[in-house]
């Protein structure tokens, strides 16, 4: 029904996998690098995580009378809030003096302060005081005190809302760089690559399969990470809070098997058993032919990973989701320290005599 | 703008003028002038139509739904017998009812119109109406007026929502309902901003070879003001999992 309804190009168009939108405080901490299990993520609703925020100033109005009728004073007491973890802080000045205070559900959608969280995400919130008058002189010269005013009646402890559009869009808090924390992830899949191991160990025999594998790989076939990071604040010091679902595929294990007369991985022998990234490489030459000082073969591994960054947010106005570069080289790729020696030799006739 | 009861004062304002405006645009308004005492009962209750609606953010007063003229279309029963034929038509006509209204609105720049909850689900606004509330206060931020081609419906039809898509809505935050409507959009279709002086600048703009898939879930409502219109709880795109729910 909206242009969003209508799908165009270069747009954030709904699909079920889209981020749900929470209270900023569930997200956890800012900042902070989190393997996670679940292939979606979570948006936060706009809020601020370094201190207040409140919406355009207070201000007076008035209805338009004839001089001489009965009016009505209205007062938008500006409402400013502070984020807690699992609750949030609604305060403000009323016009007679003082300051009032309110502790608010974060998830409450509603018409006063005290279930006003997601109203003040996209507007400014006010508290509406009142006082009757009379017109006199273009202006509604005052009779009464001010009251808490609320049509429906609600108890003046918990004022209803006047509201306006203050909306918050990227522009206003755009996304930090997310290259550190890629650099990071980098970092723990470099600590984590395995130690390569064979057989027949310590001896291969040429002609017959050696097998190698790769032991102590802590990254399984695919990590997901999840990271919130938070925009700087607008001018009403709200933030925007972007989630990023960082996911790390393994991508396959290139051998080097040292062997001058080909590379070629051959299907290992049963008898090798299961072990993680096996394979098997057929020797035609005992390893001592090879050149190296300590007349082995010398095997190394490369792993590959692929990385995927993807940064889901919540504005004013709806929810985004785009894909980012991951700004480093792909795959990323990752070697046990050292190369693996290995003996190749060949079957020693024993004389029958 | 929340429809709180703090509003009052506006609000007066904001139906005067919708009575107003609402009773020069009727038929019963241009007979001979009466005193406001002895209205005609169809002008009274024209009058007050406009206000109800003016208090849901349509100003001014919007047209009858039999003044409206809904986007053509072919409705189509894409629900494996789980409806009859004539409740897909039936559906089909509501959601071209609400369509047609959805239009006049950005028509008439009315954004209140799009938060009240009167077309849509308020907890699906941002969903649904999210972008066009971006391009009005855009257009309102620089001076102008937004105004748009709406795209052109080549086929809508009624599809069964599975289990598993519901449970996506629910995740969401959005009522999920167990029929959708599926449309074909067609080009062109434009959005731009208009200035007083006639400039005008392009938001966005597709030609007549844009194709695009969609799929609102909802269900059909009796809007005493608007009339028969398919209420609208949210919507997908039709690509990936959804394309097998929209059948398009």
């Amino acid at each position: 029904m909206a242009n969003a309804w209508v799908p165009l190009p270069n747009q954030s168009n709904a699909a079920p996998d889209d981020c749900p939108v929470v209270y900023q405080g569930q997200l956890g901490e800012q900042g902070q690098l989190k393997k996670t299990y679940k292939s979606t993520a979570e948006c936060g609703r706009d809020g601020s995580r370094v201190g207040t925020y409140a919406g355009r100033a207070s201000s007076t109005r008035q209805q338009l009378q004839p001089d001489g009728t009965s009016c009505t004073l209205f007062y938008n007491a500006s409402v400013t809030f502070q984020d807690s973890p699992t609750y949030m802080t609604a305060s403000w000045s009323p016009p007679n003096g003082g300051s009032k205070q309110l502790r608010i559900d974060p998830n409450s959608n509603g018409n006063t302060i005290s279930t006003s969280a997601v109203a003040v995400s996209k507007s400014s919130v006010y508290s509406v005081y009142s006082r009757d008058g009379t017109y006199q002189n273009n202006e509604c010269q005052p009779k009464t005190g001010w009251q808490s005013y609320c049509r429906e009646g609600r108890p003046t402890d918990d004022p209803c809302t006047f509201t306006e559009p203050y909306p918050l869009a990227r522009a206003q808090s755009p996304p930090p760089p997310v290259a550190p924390y890629l650099a990071k992830v980098k970092g723990e899949l470099q600590a984590a690559a395995g130690t390569i191991s064979s057989m027949p160990n310590p001896r291969g025999i040429v002609n017959l399969p050696t097998c190698f594998w790769m032991d102590g790989m802590t990254i399984p076939d695919e990590q997901d990470y999840s990271l919130v990071l938070a925009g700087p604040p607008d001018p009403s010091g709200r933030q925007i809070f972007y989630t990023y679902l960082i996911r790390l595929f393994f991508a396959g294990i290139e051998w080097n098997f040292d062997d001058p007369l080909g590379n070629g991985e051959v299907q290992p022998h049963p008898a090798c058993g299961q072990h993680p990234q096996l394979t098997a490489h057929n020797y035609q030459l005992i390893s001592e032919k090879r050149g190296n000082d300590d007349g082995k073969y010398h095997i190394t591994a490369r792993e590959n990973y692929q990385l995927t960054v993807d940064m889901y947010w919540s504005d004013s106005y709806t929810t985004h989701h785009e894909p980012v570069d991951p700004g480093i080289p792909l795959p990323i790729t990752v070697s046990p320290l050292g190369a693996y020696p290995q003996f190749v030799g060949q079957v020693e006739g024993i004389p029958v005599s | 703008m929340s429809s709180s009861g703090t509003r009052i004062g506006l609000v007066l304002a904001a139906l005067l003028l919708a009575v107003t405006a609402c009773q020069a645009g009727t038929p019963q308004a241009r007979t001979s002038p009466k005193p406001t005492t002895s209205a005609s009962p169809s002008a009274s209750a024209d009058a007050q139509r406009c206000a109800r609606l003016a208090k849901r953010g349509f100003t001014p007063c919007p047209p009858l739904a039999s003044q409206l003229q809904l986007p053509a279309t072919t409705i189509k029963n894409a629900s494996d017998g789980a409806v009859d034929d004539a409740t897909a038509q039936k559906w089909g006509r509501a959601f071209q009812l609400g369509q047609a209204y959805y239009y006049w609105v950005l028509d008439q720049n009315a954004r209140e119109a799009l938060t009240s909850g009167v077309l849509a689900d308020p907890s699906a606004t941002d969903t649904l109406f999210g972008g066009d509330l971006e391009e009005l206060d855009q257009a309102k931020r620089e001076g102008g007026t937004l105004v748009q081609r709406p795209p052109g419906l080549s086929v809508l039809q009624i599809v069964v929502v599975p289990s598993d898509t519901q449970q996506a809505m629910s995740r969401q935050g959005l009522i999920p309902k167990g029929f959708a409507i599926a449309v074909r959009f067609v080009g062109p279709q434009s959005r731009s901003i208009r200035f007083a002086d006639g400039r005008q600048k392009d938001l966005v703009s597709v030609g007549q070879d844009y194709v695009a898939t969609a799929m609102t879930w909802g269900s059909l409502q009796e809007d005493r003001d608007l009339g028969a219109i398919w209420y609208e709880n949210g919507y997908y795109v039709c690509e990936r999992t959804v394309k097998s729910v929209c059948k398009l």
